[in-house]
Formats: C-alpha cells, structure tokens, sequence
C-alpha cells in the first residue's frame, strides 16, 4: 500500500536542478575527443611525430654528416653500414634524406606561419574597417589572384635569387590571400550571429567575446587552412627544386634530392626511392590528418 | 546582365595594368643587366646601338612609360636574348600545345574523377569506397613529376608503347599525334581525379543526408530516378564552383610536365625565359598570361550566371 | 700584335659540353633557339628545302630504310650566322667553306670541300684558294669568291664587332680596318674573279691553314644578309644554304628539322632525307630514347657512359671517341688576390692545386673524361702527333710529391702564408669560389671541391654561386671570387691557341694572370717558322704558366664519346670546325 509516510521531502535546490552530470566538455576538448576517435587521423598524427623526431635526431644516428664525401663508398645500395645507400659522392643517403626533410618541413612550416599570421591580420583589418579600405585591400587580393600562383612564385624567386629567404617570400606571397579571404569573411559572419550580439548585449567585455567566440571560429578555419597549406608547400617546393629554380646546393630539401635522384634513377634507383618516399609519406600524413581534422572540427560534418 | 559585364570588364582592365605595373618595377629589381650576354664582345659602338634598340639607354620611367603604350597596341615585346622573338608570336605558337595538354588533362580527370566520387558515395563504406578514398589520397601525395617520370620509365622505356618526349605539330595539332599526348596526360589527370572524386563525394553525402531525399524515398522512387535528379543536380554546386579555376589553371600551362616531357608549350618557355633572365619575355608572358586567366575566369563566371538560375547578378543583388 | 683583342666566346663552365654534340660558343649556356615553328615552316625562303622535305618522308634507299637520323642536343642555339660561329656544331653541314676537317679512323685530316685547289706563294704569304664551280646555294645562285670575300669582310666589321673578328688579323690591312684605322678596301682578302679568292697574310703563319676549316672563314652572300639586316642569323628562315642539308623545320624547346639541299653539289653523295635534332636536357629522358630507338646517335655522360661503352664493347653499339680539345679548369683572382687577399702567393695557389684529386674528381663527378695536369689538350697535335705525346705534362712532378698527403699540403699553404706575413690560423682562413651552372654536374662540381679543399688544406670554402652567366660575370668584375670555373674550347689545332688564353689582358677569365717573361715568349713566336724552336717555346710557356707560377688549376681533358646504332654508317666527326660531319652518312639495317 501506498502511503504519503512512505514519501520524504527531501529538498530542493536551484544549483541541484541545474546540475550538469557529465563533465562539460569545451569545443576544443569535444574536437580531441573526436579525433581519437579516428584511427587513421591519429596513425597521421603519430606518423608525424615520429617524421619532426626524425628530421631532428636523424642525421646524428648513423654518425655520418650529411656533406662528408667518401668517394670510394659512392652510389652503394642500402645496407647495414648506409641505411639508405649512399649518393654518387659516397654521402651517406640517411643522413641527408633527414636534413632534406627537416628543410623541407622547415620551409612548408614557416611559409604556412607566413601565411596564417599575414592572412589574418590583412583580414581582420579588412573587416574591422569595412568601406573603402576593405574594398582596396580585396582588390589588391583579386589582382594577386589573377595570376597564376607558379607564375608569380617563379618570378619571386627570378628577383630574390635562390635562397632560403627567397622561397620564404615567393611561396607565401600568394597564399594568404585564401586565409585573408577566410578570416574576412568569418569575422564578417561572426559580428552579425546573434550569438555574439547576445553576449555583446548581456554585457560581455570585448575581449571576452574575441576569446570565447572569435578565437575558437578563427582557429578551427586556421587549422584547417594550414593542413591543407603544409602539404601543397612542400609539393611546390619539391618542384621549383626540380625545375632549378628552388634551392642550390649545397642547401638540400626533398627537391633537391629528387632532382638529383632522377638523373641516376636509372642506376640507382634507391637514390631516388628514399627522398620520395619520405617526401610521400609526410605530405600523406599531412593529407590525413587534415580531412581526421576537418570532420572533428567543423561540427556539420558530425555522424 | 550588361552592366554587370560592363563592371566586370573595367574592372578586368584595371587589374592587368596593376599586374602589368607590379611586374615590371618587380623585373627591374632583378640583378644582372639582361643584355650583358650579348654586349659582353661588342665594341663600344655596336653595344651603344645594341642597347638603343632595346631602349635600356633610357630612364627607368621613360621605358615604364613606353613599355605600357606598347603593350596597350597589343606588342608585348621582343626577347632580349634571342633577337626576332616576340611573345606575341610565342604566344601564338605555344599556346595550343599548352591548351591541348591541360584540357586533355582535365577532361580525363575530372570525368574520371566524378564518376570515382559518385561510386565512393554510392557505395559508402564499402571496399569500392575505401579504395576510392585511399587512391585519392595517394594521389594527392605523390607529386607530379614523379609520377611523370615513372610513367615514362615504364610506358616509354621498358614496355616501348610511347614516345618518351615530344608534342605533335603541324596539322596534328590539335587533334592527332594521340600517341604523344597520352603520358603527359596521364600524369596530369591524377591531380584532378584525386581532387574531384574528393569533392563530389564529400558534397554527395551532404546531399544524401538532406529531407527531401528522404521525402523522395517515401514518396517510392526509384533509386536511379532519386540519383539522377536530386543527388547529383544538387551535389554538383560544388563541382560548378571549381571547374572555373581548373580550367583557367589547365590553359596556363603545366611547368612541370612540360618539362619533363619537352613539351613546347608556354609553361616551358616561361621557366626557360626566367633561366635565360630574358625579362622583356618574362614580363610579356606574365601579363598575356594574367590576361588569359583573368578572361577565362570572366566567361565561366558569366556562363555561370546564365546557366543557373539560382545564382543572381551580383550587381543587382545589393 | 696579332693576339685575340677582347673574346669570350669559347670560355665555358665544364658541365656546358656534357651530352651536348655542340662544341658551342660561350653564349648557348641554356636552351631555346631563334623564333618560328612548323607553322611558319613553309614560309622558309628556301624552296630547295620545301620540297626535300616533302620527299623526304617517302623516300628510302634499296635496302628499305628510312634515311632519317635522329641526333640529341642538350640546348638549341639561335644564330645561324656563319661567322659568329655560335654554334658551329650546325655549321659544317648546313654551310660550306673552304676545306672540311674530318676525323675518320686514320685520325683528323683536311679535305678540300668549297676550294678544289689552293696555291701558296713561296714565302708562304700570298693563299691563293680555287673554288669549285659547282656549288651552289640552297636558292640555286652559285658560291662564288664575292661571297667568301664578303664573309671575310663583315667578320672584320667592327660596326658589328665579331668574336672571332681577331682570326684573321694577320690578313694585310684586316686588323686596321677592324680598328677603324683601315679602309676596308685595303684588306687583303680578295676576289680575283668568281672562283678565284686571293688572300695575303702579314708574317707567314703555320697556324693559318688550320684556321681555315672554323666557320667565321665561310662564305656569306652579301644580297641576302643584308636584306636581313638585324635580324640576320637569327631568323633561320631568311638564311640560305651552301651545305649539304637545310634547316626546314624548328619547334622550339623541341626539335629542329634538316632535309637534303637538292642543290649541294655533291647532292648525289649526300644519302640522308632528314636529320631530326631533339632537345633533350636531360641524360636520362636521352638514355630511354636511344633505348627506344628514338636516337640513333648519342652524346652522353657519367653511368650512361659507363653502360653504354659496355653495350659497344659487345658489339650491341659503335663508339667513336677520341680527345676533344677543351680544357676545363680553375684560375685564381691575380687582379685583386682575391676575397681572402692570398691568391698572389704561388705557393698557396700550389697547395689549392695539388689537394684537388683529380681521378677521384672524375669518377665522382663526370664518369668520363681524362685529369688533367697540363694546359694544352691531348687532342692539339703539333708535327703531326699529338702535342701531349711530346711534351710532358708540367705539373705532373711536383703533383706527385703533394698528392693526397694532407699534412705536406698544410705546411704548403702555411709556408705561403707565412710568406704573405699572415698569422691567421688555417681553420680561420676562409677562400670563396666562384661557379654557376645548375645541372646535377655543376652542384656535384663545386661540392666536391669545397669538400676536397676544407678536408686537405683544413681551411674554410665559401660558395659564391650564381645563377648565369651575367650574374658570374658581374661577380667576377667585382673580384668577389678567389678562384673561379675557368676553360677553354680550342679553335684550331695548334698549342698556341691554348697558350694565347694567358697573354696578359686579353681574358677576364684567367682572373688577370699576367707575367711579362709569359708574354715575351709568346712574342718570340711571331713569323717563327722552325717546328723545332716554336715547340720549345711551347714547352717552356706551359711550364712556366702551370707549374712555377700556377696560374690555373687544371681539372680535366674534354674526351668526345658518340654512341651510334649499329645502322648508323659513315658518321663522321672532327675536332675543330664541326663537332660532326654527316655529308656522307647513310642508314642501313634499321629495319623499320
């Protein structure tokens, strides 16, 4: 039988009703969560710690630097002693695929840096000022655009010369229009959400609202923008070596090795195989882990 | 409609003087002095004459302002290394080896590269899907000059079915000369199969997901009917927005096959121009080059317009 | 004075001879060639071509082969002017002078090709040239002596100030009229009637018949240069031709096309229907199309060398090779001493000399050619034979004391330094070099010499490196190298040519050598006709330049290497004039 006695009051509260049981967790946090998720994401990932590990202790391995000759040992296949053979003036491969490699993350990382830090800030003022201003930037844009990006790479690199500064310069030259355009158009966006209107008119300070709203949406398109960025850096990089445009020896990338692996491919086609396969599998894991970070970032692609 | 290409046009025009003038005060801060080559042996007289001829005896903004007028008569200039070369001319006959290549290109990949992306989304999560989305990857990882050498160390080297470098002319143009062609093609469709497979896919399961598939569903069509008209119609917005810039892209030339082919084309040409530092050439093809894209750009965004509907003439919309 | 005036020409970075069938001027150092493609083929002033060139496409000999030949070059010039001779590997068989030097299996040898006889006078002054009747140009007009008088005379113009302008100086009044003290009527290069060309040198000179086979000594026709006017030589369709093939087709960047010259005067002799040239930059892209047979004929270098001199070893291929006279070395900056101010010391620029290894230079960056420890090429014969036969070569001695051996090389340098009265320790002592080029063989070039010279001498090298040639000249005028890529492209064949390069101030590419006791032997050489006394004078020239003064550092002997197809008959080559000869060569056994 059902009795009243049988029944306690046992209180209540506002803080108990309002309880959240779970943890919150942030965006940032939910993104993390979803990326491990991802196994082929999270392979990417560890792939590439293990490539930055390797392009900085790599070359110290094997006790061989990267430019000491041994012209009796020349063009020798992989073995226990050479790891990956040796070029056609006895340099050891090993070492020099990781110094190549660790230029090429090099260049794709700070061009990208580059990119992202000039693309935003053009952006940003863009939009914060509107009128004129915004107009006469996005024209300079259009006009940057109009031309094949190779294009105005090659002719950088034609007045700056072959050098590491040069290929800074003509590879971010045109690249951050895209991120300028982005960032534009998301602080556009965001000024206009109700949201953001809604904090601003609860009375948030201005720098709670950049941090809790800005930064998040911006950084999300960031991430993405240089995930897509790192690997199209290191492609065009390889290919300016190849053409003879990029760097000179005795600088080395991923390019340079290529081009000097394809005129002996035909003898030595390990001197070839290395640098391409390290070259491949850094822009793969870039590539990978781009799309694991697209899916956990961008929450309409949520399952 | 016309005063929206009236904009677009003046706005066009203004753009090419701006690239024109940037590259211009760009090559002048190139080290060297293009003509050294050629005057290093000549008497002084004869290297006098010789750097008349080419107006180097002037002051930087006498030539800015004689270089402009020429090229607004459409003389866009003489080599400074190879006497009797106008990029015009160049234009004129390395152009269509360019053109041929990347719309071969890009025909091929981007046919190739839907019909991969309707499968991977049609056969989601399936094998055909996994290989779909592993060969675009892979694709998208390996660069093109490496794909270019492998395909003529094995096609042309070892197996002998194709020439290892070369281009057809003469009356072979544009359509003949096949056996040329094919590497060069093959290597350069990949990029576009990678990239379109990848785009009509992602777009594809957007589509998919949408209520008035479902609605279609229920309503009993039949699953060809609901492919055809309402996921594909719909997921090709994304693809429409691409193909302007391929296609502008593909005319431009291709640097790296070109040059791993021999093909005479203008990508060629430009990398051999900036070697030589023949910068009357560089500067002309810069802008016949910005020329071109910027014209293509225009005509598929007008087509654009006239072809769907749903897009409105940016003029009017404000 | 008879020496050179000014000159670039031939002075070349090594790496520009590699794979490339050209023995090209100093100003083809990158590909490209002059305007016009199959499209404006047929607009060619020459018919004679037009209509070889349709024939050629079906005609073949008894034997059922196609007589094409397909040839590699590594970068297309663009002069078709005869007398600048920039690009005289096309020269001998699309033009014709006086004689034709050939190599063949009995070794080089002049035959007679546009003169049919020649007399000399008894003092060896006076040349009179008989030119043959029948030949003709490619527009069907005969060759007659005008045009070589012609062709002379605007070599000497010095409205336009030829490289090679200095070839005939010896010719009376050739050298005032160059200099604008002469008329150009006073030359005495002259026709006596249309096959009579007459010429009258200064002092006898040995030398000069072997001058007569370069190209800048071929005939021109005056009408139809100047018609051209600034656009002569560079505009292949308004040139004729005098040779046994035409230029008819051109895609740049691509290939270039020759057919029979119906008119050559020896056209029956002459079996080829075409000749395809293919650019081909790279040694591999050339490897797979002689492979493919798409080549019958190539040039090329390092392991491709290797693989195919085995391939002719069994008989799979023919191989033609023989030195080449060029010479590819490095000179020090004497103007200055350089960026590190030590190069005026000898013995410092001894011990920069003898750390470099130069069998282990050649194995790790050409694959082929021969190390060189001497100025003059083996392929300069003198009396006869070879030059390098008779005279040993100068630096070879004290080479030996030197080589490999580390310590010895540092106290070298260091008795230098302590000569120049500098203290700075070897390890704080940097020395810059100065190249350009950026094929695989320039960068493994320059690599191995900073290598070499930081192992051996425990000093620091800097690489200036720069992009072309005007950036490498203007770094060179500015004195900021302390050594430089240096060398030299015979002329013609005599040791004298070599020895010329260093006569004080006539190149910028000896880094300003100059030595008074040098020069005044290379004086004593003028009219000196004793065989006996002029090689002694050779010899103690050479010494004097590469072993007590060290003005260079040689690196290596140029060698030609051909690879033929077993079809490929009767393909001839030489060292001087042309790079190859295909007046008479055929294709039998092709099989196609």
């Amino acid at each position: 039988m059902l009795t009243p006695d049988k029944f306690k009051v046992v209180g209540f509260s506002q803080e108990e009703a309002n309880r959240i049981d779970r943890p919150t967790i942030s965006y940032w946090q939910d993104a993390w969560r979803r990326l491990k998720k991802n196994p082929v994401a999270m392979a990417s990932l560890g792939v590439l710690i293990l490539m930055v590990i390797m392009v900085i202790i790599g070359p110290h391995i094997r006790g061989y630097d990267y430019i000491t000759m041994n012209v009796i040992e020349k063009n020798q296949g992989a073995s226990a002693k050479y790891w990956f053979g040796t070029d056609n003036m006895g340099r050891d491969l090993f070492s020099r695929v990781w110094v190549g490699a660790r230029a090429s993350i090099l260049i794709a990382l700070v061009a990208t840096a580059l990119k992202m830090i000039v693309g935003t800030i053009y952006g940003a003022v863009m939009a914060h000022f509107g009128g004129w201003v915004d107009d006469v930037m996005m024209r300079i844009i259009e006009v940057i655009n109009s031309m094949p990006s190779l294009l105005v790479t090659i002719l950088i690199m034609m007045v700056l010369g072959n050098n590491m500064f040069a290929l800074l310069v003509a590879l971010s030259i045109t690249a951050w229009c895209s991120t300028a355009r982005q960032v534009r158009g998301m602080i556009k966006q965001l000024r206009e959400s109700e949201y953001v209107y809604a904090a601003e008119v609860l009375g948030a300070k201005s720098s709670r609202i950049i941090l809790k709203h800005y930064v998040p949406n911006m950084l999300s398109i960031l991430i993405l923008d240089a995930s897509t960025a790192i690997p199209q850096f290191i492609f065009t990089e390889a290919g300016l070596s190849f053409l003879g445009i990029g760097l000179k020896a005795p600088e080395i990338s991923l390019g340079v090795l290529i081009s000097q692996g394809q005129q002996t491919m035909d003898f030595y086609p390990s001197q070839l195989f290395f640098p391409c396969l390290v070259l491949c599998i850094i822009v793969m894991a870039f590539n990978l882990l781009g799309d694991g970070l697209r899916n956990a970032l961008d929450p309409r692609l949520r399952q | 409609m016309a005063k929206y290409c009236v904009r677009r046009f003046l706005e066009m025009v203004l753009t090419l003087f701006l690239i024109a003038t940037a590259t211009f005060f760009l090559l002048e801060a190139v080290p060297g002095d293009p003509l050294t080559q050629r005057a290093d042996k000549l008497q002084p007289q004869a290297r006098e004459r010789l750097y008349e001829r080419y107006g180097l005896d002037k002051p930087m903004m006498e030539r800015y302002v004689l270089t402009m007028k020429d090229m607004c008569r459409g003389n866009f200039g003489e080599s400074f290394v190879y006497a009797g070369q106008t990029v015009s001319g160049l234009i004129h006959d390395r152009l269509p080896v360019s053109a041929r290549l990347g719309l071969q290109q890009m025909l091929l990949g981007v046919t190739v590269g839907l019909l991969l992306g309707i499968l991977a989304a049609m056969k989601r999560g399936t094998i055909a899907d996994y290989l779909v989305v592993g060969l675009s990857v892979l694709l998208i990882s390996i660069p093109h000059l490496i794909f270019g050498l492998m395909l003529q160390k094995i096609f042309a080297g070892s197996l002998k079915w194709f020439p290892t470098i070369g281009w057809p002319s003469g009356k072979d143009l544009w359509i003949g000369g096949w056996k040329y062609t094919v590497l060069p093609t093959l290597t350069g469709c990949f990029s576009y199969i990678a990239t379109y497979a990848r785009l009509l896919k992602t777009s594809m399961l957007d589509v998919i997901n949408q209520d008035y598939v479902l609605t279609a569903e229920s309503k009993g069509l039949s699953r060809g009917a609901i492919i055809r008209k309402h996921i594909l119609r719909n997921s090709f917005i994304p693809v429409m927005t691409q193909l302007p810039m391929s296609v502008a892209m593909c005319i431009t030339g291709s640097f790296f096959i070109e040059s791993i082919f021999s093909i005479p084309g203008i990508g060629q040409y430009y990398v051999t121009a900036v070697n030589n530092q023949d910068l009357s050439i560089v500067l002309g093809e810069t802008v016949l080059l910005a020329l071109l894209y910027i014209v293509v750009l225009f005509i598929t965004d007008i087509l654009y317009v006239v072809v769907d509907p749903r897009i409105s003439m940016p003029g009017s919309s404000k | 004075m008879y020496k050179k005036s000014k000159v670039l020409a031939l002075i070349l970075t090594g790496a520009m001879m590699a794979g490339c069938l050209a023995a090209c001027g100093g100003d083809t150092s990158s590909s490209t060639s002059a305007s016009s493609t199959a499209g404006t083929a047929s607009t060619s002033a020459d018919s004679a071509a037009e209509s070889s060139a349709s024939a050629a496409s079906d005609t073949t000999t008894a034997g059922g082969d196609t007589q094409v030949l397909n040839l590699r070059v590594s970068a297309f010039g663009n002069n078709y002017d005869v007398q600048d001779m920039g690009w005289r590997w096309m020269m001998a068989d699309c033009y014709e002078g006086l004689y034709r030097n050939v190599a063949d299996e009995n070794g080089e040898t002049f035959i007679l090709a546009g003169a049919e006889s020649v007399d000399v006078s008894d003092d060896q002054l006076v040349y009179t040239f008989h030119l043959r009747q029948d030949a003709k140009w490619s527009d069907g007009v005969p060759v007659t002596a005008h045009d070589y008088e012609y062709g002379w005379k605007r070599l000497l113009d010095p409205s336009i100030g030829y490289d090679y302008a200095s070839f005939i100086f010896n010719v009376v009044g050739a050298e005032e009229y160059y200099n604008g003290t002469g008329s150009v009527d006073d030359v005495m290069a002259k026709a006596l009637d249309d096959y009579t060309f007459e010429v009258t040198l200064k002092i006898a000179d040995p030398t000069f018949t072997a001058k007569l086979v370069a190209t800048p000594l071929y005939p021109t026709r005056q009408d139809i240069a100047e018609a051209a006017g600034d656009n002569w030589g560079k505009d292949w369709t308004l040139c004729v031709y005098n040779g046994p093939y035409c230029m008819s087709e051109l895609v740049e960047d691509n290939k270039m096309v020759w057919t029979k010259n119906t008119e050559y005067w020896d056209a029956e002799n002459t079996h080829l229907d075409a000749i395809n040239w293919y650019l081909v930059a790279e040694d591999s892209t050339a490897a797979t199309m002689f492979d493919n047979g798409e080549l019958d004929v190539l040039q090329t270098s390092g392991d491709y060398s290797v693989k195919y001199k085995s391939e002719a070893d069994a008989g799979n291929l023919q191989l033609i090779t023989s030195d080449y006279p060029g010479t590819v070395y490095l000179t020090f900056n004497f103007t200055t001493g350089g960026s590190s101010g030590l190069m005026s010391n000898a013995k410092i620029r001894k011990a920069l000399n003898y750390a470099v290894n130069r069998e282990e230079m050649i194995s790790a960056v050409y694959g082929r050619y021969k190390p060189a420890y001497g100025l003059i090429s083996p392929a300069i014969t003198f009396d006869g034979s070879s030059y390098r036969s008779q005279s040993e070569e100068p630096m070879t001695a004290e080479y030996q004391e030197y080589a490999g051996n580390a310590e010895n090389l540092q106290a070298l340098f260091q008795e230098g330094l302590d000569e120049l009265g500098v203290t700075t320790p070897l390890s704080e002592i940097t020395i810059t070099y100065l190249s350009y080029g950026s094929t695989m063989e320039n960068q493994t070039e320059r690599e191995y010499l900073q290598q070499i010279w930081q192992q051996m001498l425990g000093i620091n090298v800097e690489l200036n490196t720069v992009g072309d040639y005007s950036l490498f000249k203007a770094e060179r005028d500015a004195g900021n190298y302390d050594i430089m890529n240096s060398g030299w492209w015979s002329d013609y064949n005599d040791p004298l040519d070599y020895l010329d390069v260093f006569y004080s101030g006539i190149y910028a590419s000896t880094g300003g050598y100059s030595n008074a006791e040098y020069d005044a032997l290379l004086d004593s050489l003028d009219g000196e006709g004793d065989n006996a006394k002029r090689f002694e004078i050779y010899q103690q020239a050479e010494n004097l330049l590469v072993n007590e003064d060290c003005g260079l550092i040689p690196i290596y002997y140029s060698t030609k290497e051909v690879f033929l197809k077993n079809w490929v008959k009767d393909f001839r080559t030489s060292s001087f004039g042309a790079s190859q000869e295909l007046y008479i060569t055929y294709i039998e056994g092709r099989g196609n």
